[in-house]
C-alpha cells in the first residue's frame, strides 16, 4: 500500500471512529433523558466511567495498529516539532554537521581516488611490476640483459611476462608539424599481460620486437583524434620516429588506455636506442607479469630471488647485491607508499576528527537541551512513559538532525565535485574523482554511529533522572554538575583536536611560504620554456649540438620581442639530474658518495633565469673546454659541503651515477669522475621541493642532447611560444617540439601538491576552529542564561561587573588551558606524521605551535567574553522579578 | 452499583462475541444486548467497549459494515466471523470448565477435606 493510501485509510478510520462514538453518546443521552436524567448528568456520568472522547479514541488507536511502529511515527513528528521550536540552535547543529560531513566526504573521495585508482585493465590487482633494489635500498629498473634472464627462468607468472622502458618519442614527416610525445618502448607481450587490445589495427607481434625489424607504432586515441583527425586509414600510414627512423602505424588503442600513465605512442622494445649494447648496470626497464590465482607477491619474490642471486654470482661487478623489487601495479603508481603508509591517511584522519568535533557540538547541544527539558521528561515519565520511550524519542531527534545534515552534505559535495572536475584535468594517472555509493553509505554509517553515540549519552542521562527531582526543580533552568562535566570534557577534547589540526595547517602553510620565498630568486615573468631533444641520429656529436644551439639562439635573439635566451638541463621547478660528489678539495666524501643535484647551464642562465650570482662570476665561453673545468655551486651546497671560508677556488670531483633510477630518464653513459674548480655561488632555487645542494656545470663541456630552452620576452603582445616554434622550425624543420609552457605555469604546477595539502588542511583546521569556538560560545551563553537568577542575586548583593565577568571567563580559561595541555602532544604527533608526507614539513616548529596556541586562545576568550559581558548587563531587579 | 458485577479480565471480548453472534449489532446495541442478556448485571463502559470492538475487528474475529439503524441513523454494524464463532466456542467451553471448577472449589465444606 502506498503511503498516501495508508494516509487516506487512516483518515477514514478516524472519521468512522468519531461518528461511531458520537452516535453512541447521543443514544446514551436519549436513553438517559427518557429515564428522567438531565443531559448534563448523563454526559458527566459518561466522562466519569469512560473518560473523554479523546481518551477512548486513543485506546482504540492503540489496539488497532502495531503500537511500536505507530509510536515511532509519533516520536518522529514530535522530534520534528521539538527541533522546529528552537530553530536557530537546530539550524546551527545541522550546518555544523553538514559542513563536517561534506568535508569528510570530499576528503574521502579524493583519498579514495588516490588509493584505489581506476585502472582500465582487467583485474589490475593481479598485475605485478618488477624492478630492482640495491644493498643501499636504492631502487632502479632492470637492464635488458637481466630482463631476458629473468623472463627465461621465471616460472611463476600466469601467461607471459613483458618489459617496457619510458622515453620521449617524436612523430613527424607525416604531413603535420613534428611533435614530441610521451612514449613507451614495450616488448611484444606487454599488451597481452595487460589484457588490452587495439581498437583499430593490431597488437605488436613477436616479429616486430626483433633487432633489425621494421619499426611499427601503436598510437593512443588522443593522438589519433588530434593528429590524424580520427581517420580510419591511419593504419599503414608512414611516419618518422625521433626525426630519423621511418615507421608504420599499425594500431590505435581505445580511449583511456595510456599505459604507463600518459603515454601517446608505443614502439616495440627493440626500437629503444642502445638496447642491444646496453650494459647490465644500465637499468631503464620495468617488467610486468600476471599473478596466478591464489598466489601473492611473495611467490614472485621467491621465484625471482634465486635468479637474481645466480646473476649476482655470474656478473659480480654489475649485479652484486641487486635484488628483485616486486610490487603490485597499484603500489607502483602510488609511489610505493600506498596502503601501508600513514601519511596518506592524514587528511582522512583530519576529516574524521572534524566530524568528531561537529558531533561533540551536537552532543553538547543535546545535553543542554536534555537538561533544559528535564521537566517535560519528568512529566512524561510521571504519566507513564517508559524510559526506553524517552531515550528513543531523544535518539530520534539526533538521528533526524543527522539525516538532514547528511542530505545537505551529499548535495554540497556533489556540487563541489562538479565544480572541481569541470575546472582541472587530472594530474595523476588513472585518478578519477567521483561520488561513490559505497563511500556515501560509509559516511552515512559513520554519521549515524557518531550521532547515535553522542546522542545516546544525553538521552540516557535525561531519562535516568528521578521523576521527582525533575518536577521539584520547577521552572528554574538548572544543569546538574554531571552534565556540566560532560560538556566541558567534550569542549576540552574539541580544543585539543583543533590545536593539532590547526598546527598541521600551519606547518603545511609554512612549507608553502618557504616555497614562495625560494621562488622569488627566479625571474618567472614573460619567460617560456620547452624541452629540446636532439635525436642521436642527426646530432651525434657534442659539436653538432653546440652548433645547433648557437644557431637557435641567434635566431631567437633576432626575433622581435625576445630579450634573452638560454639553455639548462632542467628549467626551474622541474626535476634535474644528480651526480655523486666523490671528493671535496681532494678529500673523499662519505661512502657511498652523496648525490648532489647537477645542472648543466649556459653562461647566460644566471642572469636570464635567476637574479644573478651571489658571489663570483658566471661561466665564460671558454669554460667547459679542456683545461677550463669549472663549476658554480648554490648557497646550500656551500653550507653543507664547504663549511667556513670562501667557496671560490675550491675543487670538487663529480661522478655520473650509472645504476640509479635510470628508468626515469634516458640512459646516461658512464663517465669517469670530473674534477672542477668553483668560480661562483648562485642563490638557492627550488627544482622540486627544496633548495638542495646543487652544482652548475658549463653547457659547453657536455652539451647534453635533451635540454630545457628558456626564452624571455619583452612582455609585449608577441607570444614567446610562437617565437620559439618559428625559430626551431627555421633551424631544423624535422625537430619535434613538446609543450611550450611559461615559467609561471611550471611554478604553479610544482606548488599544486603542497598548496592542495595546505588548502585542505586550512579548510579542515579552520572548520575545527570555528566549530570549537561556536561550541564554547553556545555552552557559555547557555551557562549565562541558566545562571541569570544567581547572577542577579550576586549583583543585588553588590558583586562588581568584573567579578561577574570573571565567573565565566574562568571556565573559558580552564577549557582552553586543558585543551592546550592535551593538544600540544597531539600536535607534535600530527607534525611527525606530516613530516613523512610528500609535503615534508618540519615535525615541530615552535613559531607555528605558538601562533596556533595564541589563535586558539584568542578565539576561546572571544567565545567566552561575549556571553560573560552579557551576564554583566543583567538587571538584577528585572531578572529577579521574572522569578 | 451493587446490582452490577465487575468484569473479570478477558471476559469482555467473550461477551462482545456472544452479543454479536446472536444478531448484527451497532456499538450501542452491543452494550444494550450485554446488559439485557446478563439481566442488567453487567454494565460495559464506553471506554472499554470500543477498544474491545476495535481489538476484535483487528483480530478478524468480528467484521463491520455501515448500515441504517432503527431511527434512520447511519451506524456501524458488527457481525461475528467464522473465526469469531470458533473462538467463542473455545472460550465458552474454557469458561464453563473454569467456572465450575472454581464454584466447586468455593463450595467445598470443611469436612470434605
Amino acid at each position: 500500500m502506498s503511503w498516501w493510501r495508508r494516509l487516506l485509510r487512516q483518515q477514514a478510520l478516524e472519521r468512522a471512529l468519531d461518528t461511531e462514538l458520537r452516535d453512541h453518546l447521543e443514544r446514551e443521552i436519549e436513553a438517559g433523558v427518557r429515564a428522567g436524567a438531565s443531559e448534563a448528568d448523563v454526559r458527566r456520568q459518561m466522562r466519569l466511567t469512560s473518560g473523554g472522547l479523546d481518551q477512548i479514541k486513543e485506546s482504540c488507536r492503540d489496539v488497532r495498529r502495531p503500537p511500536a511502529l505507530a509510536d515511532v511515527a509519533g516520536d518522529v513528528r514530535f522530534a520534528w516539532r521539538m527541533l522546529g521550536r528552537n530553530k536557530w540552535a537546530t539550524a546551527g547543529a545541522i550546518v555544523t554537521l553538514a559542513l563536517a560531513m561534506g568535508v569528510a566526504n570530499t576528503t574521502f573521495i579524493s583519498t579514495y581516488a588516490d588509493l584505489w585508482r581506476d585502472f582500465p585493465f582487467e583485474r589490475p590487482d593481479r598485475i605485478a611490476i618488477m624492478r630492482t633494489i640495491d644493498a643501499h635500498g636504492r631502487e632502479a629498473g632492470l637492464s635488458f640483459a637481466d630482463y631476458q634472464d629473468w623472463r627465461r627462468e621465471a616460472r611463476v607468472f600466469d601467461g607471459p611476462s613483458a618489459a617496457f622502458g619510458i622515453g620521449t618519442i617524436s612523430l613527424g614527416r607525416d604531413g603535420t608539424a613534428p611533435e614530441q610525445l610521451d612514449g613507451l618502448y614495450v616488448s611484444a607481450d606487454t599488451f597481452s599481460v595487460l589484457r588490452v587490445k587495439p581498437m583499430l589495427g593490431r597488437d605488436f607481434a613477436a616479429a616486430d620486437d626483433r633487432p633489425g625489424a621494421e619499426a611499427v607504432v601503436i598510437i593512443s586515441s588522443n593522438i589519433w583524434k588530434s593528429r590524424y583527425a580520427a581517420s580510419r586509414d591511419v593504419l599503414g600510414r608512414k611516419v618518422s620516429v625521433n626525426g630519423a627512423t621511418p615507421a608504420t602505424i599499425v594500431g590505435v588503442m581505445p580511449d583511456g588506455i595510456r599505459f604507463i600513465d600518459f603515454t601517446d605512442v608505443w614502439l616495440p622494445l627493440a626500437q629503444m636506442p642502445g638496447l642491444a649494447a646496453q650494459r647490465r648496470d644500465i637499468r631503464p626497464l620495468m617488467m610486468i607479469g600476471r599473478l596466478p590465482d591464489g598466489a601473492g607477491l611473495d611467490r614472485v619474490r621467491a621465484d625471482l630471488s634465486p635468479i637474481a642471486a645466480n646473476l649476482a654470482l655470474a656478473h659480480p661487478d654489475t649485479n652484486k647485491d641487486i635484488r628483485p623489487l616486486v610490487n603490485t601495479l597499484l603500489e607502483a603508481y602510488n609511489g610505493l607508499m600506498a596502503l601501508t603508509s600513514s601519511a596518506i591517511y592524514i587528511p582522512l584522519l583530519a576529516a574524521v576528527f572534524v566530524l568528531l568535533i561537529a558531533a561533540a557540538n551536537l552532543a553538547n547541544l543535546l545535553l543542554a537541551r536534555a537538561a533544559y527539558r528535564s521537566r517535560e521528561i519528568a512529566i512524561r515519565l510521571a504519566i507513564g512513559a517508559t524510559h526506553w520511550r524517552i531515550v528513543r524519542g531523544l535518539l530520534i531527534e539526533s538521528l533526524l538532525l543527522a539525516a538532514v545534515a547528511w542530505a545537505l552534505a551529499v548535495g554540497g559535495s556533489w556540487l563541489a565535485l562538479r565544480l572541481s572536475t569541470s575546472q582541472a584535468a587530472p594530474q595523476l594517472p588513472y585518478w578519477h574523482l567521483k561520488m561513490d555509493v559505497r563511500l556515501l553509505l560509509v559516511l552515512a554509517a559513520i554519521a549515524l554511529v557518531t550521532t547515535a553515540l553522542f546522542g545516546l549519552a544525553p538521552a540516557v542521562y535525561a531519562s535516568r533522572r528521578a521523576t521527582a527531582d525533575g518536577l521539584k526543580e520547577g521552572g528554574r533552568l538548572s544543569t546538574p554538575p554531571k552534565v556540566r562535566r560532560w560538556t566541558y570534557a567534550l569542549l576540552v577534547g574539541q580544543f585539543a583536536v583543533t590545536l593539532a589540526l590547526l598546527n598541521g595547517a600551519g606547518l603545511t602553510a609554512r612549507r608553502l611560504f618557504n616555497f614562495y620565498a625560494l621562488d622569488r630568486n627566479v625571474q618567472t615573468s614573460d619567460a617560456v620554456t620547452t624541452v629540446i631533444r636532439l635525436p642521436a641520429q642527426t646530432y651525434a656529436t657534442r659539436d653538432q649540438r653546440i652548433a645547433f644551439h648557437q644557431q637557435l639562439q641567434a635566431r631567437l635573439l633576432s626575433s622581435p620581442g625576445v630579450v634573452a635566451s638560454t639553455v639548462a638541463t632542467a628549467a626551474p621547478f622541474t626535476p634535474a639530474g644528480r651526480r655523486q660528489l666523490t671528493s671535496v678539495d681532494g678529500r673523499p666524501t662519505a661512502d657511498p658518495p652523496p648525490d648532489v643535484m647537477t645542472m648543466v647551464v649556459e653562461p647566460a642562465y644566471f642572469r636570464t633565469v635567476l637574479r644573478g650570482l651571489v658571489l663570483g662570476d658566471s661561466f665564460s665561453e671558454l669554460h667547459g673546454t679542456p683545461g677550463h673545468e669549472a663549476a658554480i655551486v648554490n648557497q646550500r651546497f656551500a653550507e653543507v659541503y664547504l663549511g667556513a671560508g670562501s667557496p671560490i677556488g675550491r675543487h670538487l670531483e663529480l661522478k655520473l651515477p650509472t645504476a640509479q633510477r635510470t628508468y626515469l630518464r634516458e640512459a646516461d653513459s658512464p663517465a669517469p669522475p670530473v674534477s672542477v674548480a668553483i668560480i661562483g655561488v648562485a642563490p638557492d632555487v627550488r627544482q622540486v621541493r627544496d633548495a638542495v645542494p646543487t652544482v652548475y656545470l658549463p653547457f659547453r663541456a657536455e652539451a647534453p642532447p635533451a635540454v630545457a630552452l628558456i626564452v624571455r620576452g619583452s612582455g609585449g603582445s608577441i607570444s614567446g611560444a610562437a617565437a620559439v616554434r618559428n625559430a626551431v622550425n627555421a633551424v631544423d624543420p624535422d625537430l619535434a617540439l613538446g609543450a611550450v609552457r611559461t615559467l609561471d605555469e611550471l611554478r604553479d604546477r610544482s606548488r599544486s601538491g603542497p598548496a592542495g595539502m595546505a588548502s585542505q588542511f586550512a579548510t579542515i583546521g579552520g572548520l575545527a576552529l570555528v566549530f570549537s569556538g561556536l561550541g564554547l560560545y553556545s555552552a557559555m551563553a547557555y551557562a549565562v542564561r541558566r545562571r541569570t537568577q544567581e547572577i542577579a542575586v550576586r549583583m543585588a548583593l553588590g558583586a562588581k561587573a568584573t567579578q561577574v565577568r570573571w565567573l565565566f571567563l574562568k571556565t573559558g580559561a580552564r577549557v582552553i588551558g586543558a585543551g592546550v595541555a592535551l593538544g600540544v602532544p597531539a600536535a607534535l604527533i600530527v607534525g611527525r606524521m606530516l613530516q613523512n608526507t610528500f609535503v615534508g614539513t618540519e615535525a615541530r616548529d615552535a613559531v607555528t605551535l605558538l601562533a596556533t596556541v595564541a589563535l586558539l586562545t584568542i578565539v576561546a576568550l572571544a567565545a567566552s567574553i561575549v556571553p560573560a559581558g552579557r551576564a554583566t548587563r543583567i538587571e538584577p531587579t528585572a531578572a529577579l522579578r521574572i522569578e | 452499583m451493587n446490582k452490577t458485577a465487575d468484569l473479570l479480565p478477558g471476559t469482555l471480548d467473550m461477551l462482545v462475541l456472544k452479543a454479536v453472534s446472536l444478531k448484527p449489532l451497532h456499538g450501542y446495541g452491543v452494550l444494550l444486548r450485554i446488559r439485557q442478556i446478563s439481566d442488567q448485571a453487567l454494565e460495559i463502559p464506553q471506554g472499554s467497549l470500543y477498544p474491545a470492538l476495535n481489538r476484535l475487528e483487528s483480530q478478524a474475529l468480528i467484521a463491520s459494515e455501515w448500515g441504517q439503524s432503527d431511527n434512520n441513523r447511519r451506524a456501524k454494524f458488527y457481525t461475528v466471523t467464522k473465526a469469531g464463532l470458533r473462538r467463542l466456542r473455545e472460550e465458552t467451553a474454557g469458561w464453563n470448565r473454569l467456572s465450575s471448577a472454581i464454584a466447586a472449589a468455593l463450595n467445598t465444606a470443611p469436612d470434605e477435606v
